[in-house]
């Protein structure tokens, strides 16, 4: 008997080794991950300096475990054994609740005054960008829209940071520097309708608010710039606009993280205006199809964020040919996306453009050149300092 | 290139295997030549340019070994001592010369701080040509005449990075005459995985709290979570190192090399003095053998005693890494194992189990505090939250969180700790019943075949994998 499980577990051990190597040279390679969200480590090149000091094979080992045999699939397995059988509460960086998936946020330490003294300088930066854009005539607004964790942060576990001290704190502080410099900031958290209806307006399987979320934050907005500075603008209500569910499950990032495997699920909706509106559009310089929904080619395949305004992009430019109306540039992360398939309702030309891509000027310049009645940055809590990307509006070399 | 990585796992070994096992048995010479390069391209890929200082050291401690087996005693003894200063020169200068020159260059700042890369392995391989020269002298064991075997002797790869540092005596026959069996490379790839499984399993989850807890600013540092960083990185370096032993033992096996033993269980010690007979038992009895027994070991005054265990125990923090914090642990256990031996040797005795359970892992956690911090401020800050002088309290909640987080691995930090399962074999073994043979014959392989597709997974997972003996 114990010969025999001698020969089998050499056996067992060889074919295991062995089919790795077989498998890991001969599958097709790919550049991206797309469950992991990730581009894939490239095949290193080869060169003298890299082989001398060892650099070559620690990256050539990044590679061959990028593309290792069977890789995929394991990872699948071993997210299903954390979340249904360990039933770890984290999971791939996700926090599995029996209702919601909620992102795992890091312990935050923070000093008050660094806080204080931080957003005070941003909010500085901001009010000279208010004061380019009044300059000229125009309206500059600066939205902060609670992500995810900000409107769940019951839904953590004691044991687990949700960021709510910092989150209090942080929005205290900004609305206090925005008096401070008189800057318009509109603060979406205050928005009741939004935090009431939150198992609607917020999704449980990514960061963003749902179609219907964007909706009630862009009616917020618009109430706040109306009220503050005496504009007509208008937004759909009632029978005018109908929110219609997709087929499709929702792929949102936290159940990407978990490779889809949850019992958590969700749609997506788009919104039909009662009220037909033709536009152009543009992205990039490059006239495109005259839609801000993409929805998947058929009901069996996941829909993603990206259904809003295509995801992320450098540039949009969508207009209206309706004169009489305000022009607006809205510029932010992605929490934008969404609120854009509504708010072209409100404008003449939107444009919009994320600077985490667009490098062909900074902000300022842009807006100086282009001279837009209103000017909207949107960001959620998360991001409302950040300095990077879209807190970026003088571009890096010309920070005042 | 490490054991617990793809390129090992799916190429190097793989490739190793069928090239070597396509040499016939009787080609013993050309099977020791297939080891030998492998073992080269192996370290070659921690840098090519480092295979210069591994045959640099090949060819002091073949000539050394030459020189010491000579006749004339005058010219062995000059021999021998020649090679080791020889091998303490390259040791000295890669390993020491930055943290030399980084304390004078405090005091006298004319005088520039010299950065060395450390080369990997260099602690382990160039004891192993020290302790081959010195057993050469001494007539414990004879010279090897062909420079390839000496050769593959220090440059073999299962325990070139990271031990156990291998005495040429216990594999001296075996590189000359072995005879790879069936029972031999099973038990190797046995014990092969569940090191594997161990490493990536075990060993990188206690990483991962360990090294969360002692970033983590002090200042928030509750009681709770300071000791279970503690504990965790306690779990860790255990883990990872006897991993790393099993892996080196359980290749050895694969090509018929018998390495010995270099851990047992140390954490289920009754006194630190039991711990250090049971923790990385190839060092402590290098240690013995080459410096603590030449310098006159116990048989000499109390006072000279005491000198020559604080000489040791230097010199083993010092061979840890160039950092004051290792020579701090290192006279720290000097110090703890002098007291063992002076002043409680009788109490030790006495007191039950379980006290000398705590009492020696009370020691022996605070101990890897001080290996782990990096610095003398953070041993002091990180010892401070650990017996709460920092005001965050007992319990955070990331005390419960990395409780709840990994409660399995913590459920096998402690089983795996203790001889459980080899006692349970040993129990099975008794029985000589068919359903225990049947147990004893398949369990333990199938549980190491499921540990090692445990162990991949988190591999190809690309997530938290270290190397924790880089400063080695």
């Amino acid at each position: 008997m114990k010969k025999l499980s001698d020969i089998l577990i050499i056996i067992s051990f060889i074919v295991l080794i062995f089919s790795g190597m077989i498998v890991t040279i001969v599958k097709p390679k790919e550049d991206k991950s797309f469950y992991e969200n990730r581009m894939l480590d490239a095949m290193p090149t080869y060169s003298r300096q890299s082989v001398e000091d060892g650099t070559y094979f620690t990256e050539l080992e990044g590679y061959l475990a990028d593309h290792a045999a069977y890789r995929y699939t394991l990872l699948k397995f071993r997210t299903y054994f954390n979340e249904y059988i360990l039933r770890r509460p984290v999971v791939n960086n996700v926090i599995v609740r029996e209702d919601i998936l909620l992102i795992y946020l890091d312990y935050c330490f923070f000093d008050r005054d660094e806080l204080m003294a931080q957003t005070d300088a941003y909010v500085n930066q901001l009010a000279q960008l208010q004061q380019l854009v009044e300059g000229y005539g125009g309206n500059y607004y600066y939205v902060g829209v609670p992500c995810q964790y900000a409107i769940f942060e019951d839904k953590y576990p004691s044991y687990l940071e949700n960021r709510a001290e910092y989150t209090d704190e942080l929005i205290a502080d900004f609305n206090k520097a925005s008096d401070k410099y008189g800057v318009n900031f509109i603060d979406v958290g205050q928005c009741q309708e939004l935090m009431e209806g939150r198992d609607i307006y917020s999704s449980k399987v990514d960061n963003h608010y749902s179609l219907q979320g964007a909706y009630v934050s862009y009616k917020y907005i618009i109430d706040s710039i109306n009220s503050s500075s005496g504009s007509n603008l208008t937004y759909p209500t009632g029978d005018e606009i109908t929110f219609v569910e997709l087929k499709n499950n929702y792929l949102g990032s936290s159940s990407r993280k978990l490779f889809g495997i949850t019992r958590i699920t969700e749609t997506l909706f788009t919104a039909e205006f009662a009220e037909n509106i033709p536009f152009t559009r543009e992205d990039g310089g490059v006239k495109s199809y005259s839609q801000v929904y993409y929805p998947p080619e058929n009901p069996y395949k996941d829909v993603m964020y990206d259904l809003y305004m295509c995801g992320d992009r450098a540039e949009t430019i969508i207009k209206t040919n309706r004169p009489q109306l305000p022009d607006v540039l809205i510029y932010g992360d992605s929490f934008t996306n969404a609120l854009e398939c509504l708010a072209y309702y409100s404008f003449d030309e939107m444009r919009s453009i994320d600077l985490r891509h667009y490098n062909k000027m900074s902000l300022a310049d842009y807006i100086e050149d282009y001279k837009p009645d209103y000017v909207i940055c949107i960001r959620d809590y998360e991001a409302l300092i950040k300095t990077e990307g879209n807190g970026s509006p003088f571009g890096e070399s010309v920070q005042p | 290139m490490l054991f617990s990585s793809v390129s090992f796992l799916l190429f190097f070994l793989p490739s190793l295997l069928a090239v070597y096992f396509c040499v016939p048995k009787s080609l013993r010479t050309v099977r020791n030549l297939v080891l030998l390069i492998f073992s080269l391209v192996f370290y070659g890929c921690g840098g090519v340019r480092f295979l210069l200082l591994m045959l640099a050291s090949i060819t002091i401690n073949y000539i050394g070994g030459v020189l010491a087996s000579l006749k004339n005693r005058r010219t062995a003894k000059w021999g021998m001592i020649g090679a080791v200063i020889c091998n303490l020169l390259l040791l000295g200068y890669f390993k020491y010369i930055g943290f030399f020159t980084q304390n004078i260059h405090s005091f006298i700042s004319s005088v520039p701080v010299i950065n060395v890369v450390l080369p990997i392995g260099i602690s382990f391989y160039t004891f192993q040509g020290i302790a081959y020269v010195a057993d050469v002298y001494r007539g414990d064991t004879q010279a090897q005449k062909n420079p390839l075997w000496v050769a593959l002797y220090i440059s073999l790869f299962p325990q070139l990075i990271a031990g156990p540092i291998v005495r040429y005596r216990t594999i001296a026959d075996e590189i000359k005459g072995r005879s790879e069996n069936i029972e031999d490379f099973s038990g190797g790839c046995v014990r092969f995985m569940v090191g594997f499984g161990k490493k990536m399993l075990l060993a990188n989850a206690a990483g991962r709290i360990a090294d969360i807890a002692f970033s983590f600013p002090v200042e928030h540092l509750s009681v709770s979570f300071a000791w279970m960083g503690a504990l965790a990185y306690t779990a860790q370096i255990y883990f990872d190192f006897s991993a790393y032993s099993d892996m080196a033992i359980g290749m050895g096996r694969m090509f018929d090399f018998h390495f010995l033993e270099n851990f047992n269980y140390p954490y289920i010690s009754k006194s630190v003095t039991e711990f250090w007979r049971r923790w990385h038992i190839s060092l402590s009895s290098w240690f013995r053998d080459y410096v603590y027994i030449p310098l006159g070991g116990n048989r000499c005054s109390p006072l000279r005693h005491i000198i020559n265990i604080m000489i040791v125990w230097f010199l083993t923090g010092m061979w840890h890494g160039a950092s004051w914090n290792f020579i701090l642990w290192g006279l720290y256990f000097g110090i703890i194992l002098l007291m063992e031996k002076y002043v409680f040797s009788g109490i030790i005795e006495k007191i039950p189990s379980i006290l000398g359970h705590l009492y020696t892992m009370i020691l022996v956690i605070v101990g890897w505090v001080i290996f782990r911090c990096e610095d003398l401020s953070s041993v002091a800050n990180y010892l401070g939250a650990m017996f709460g002088v920092h005001a965050e309290g007992f319990l955070s909640k990331q005390t419960v969180y990395y409780f709840i987080q990994f409660y399995p691995e913590w459920i096998l930090f402690f089983i795996c700790s203790t001889p459980v399962v080899q006692v349970a074999g040993k129990y099975l073994a008794l029985k000589e019943r068919g359903f225990a043979n049947f147990l004893l014959a398949f369990v333990p392989k199938i549980f190491a075949l499921v540990v090692f597709i445990l162990g991949y997974i988190e591999l190809v997972n690309g997530s938290f994998n270290p190397f924790i003996y880089f400063r080695f």
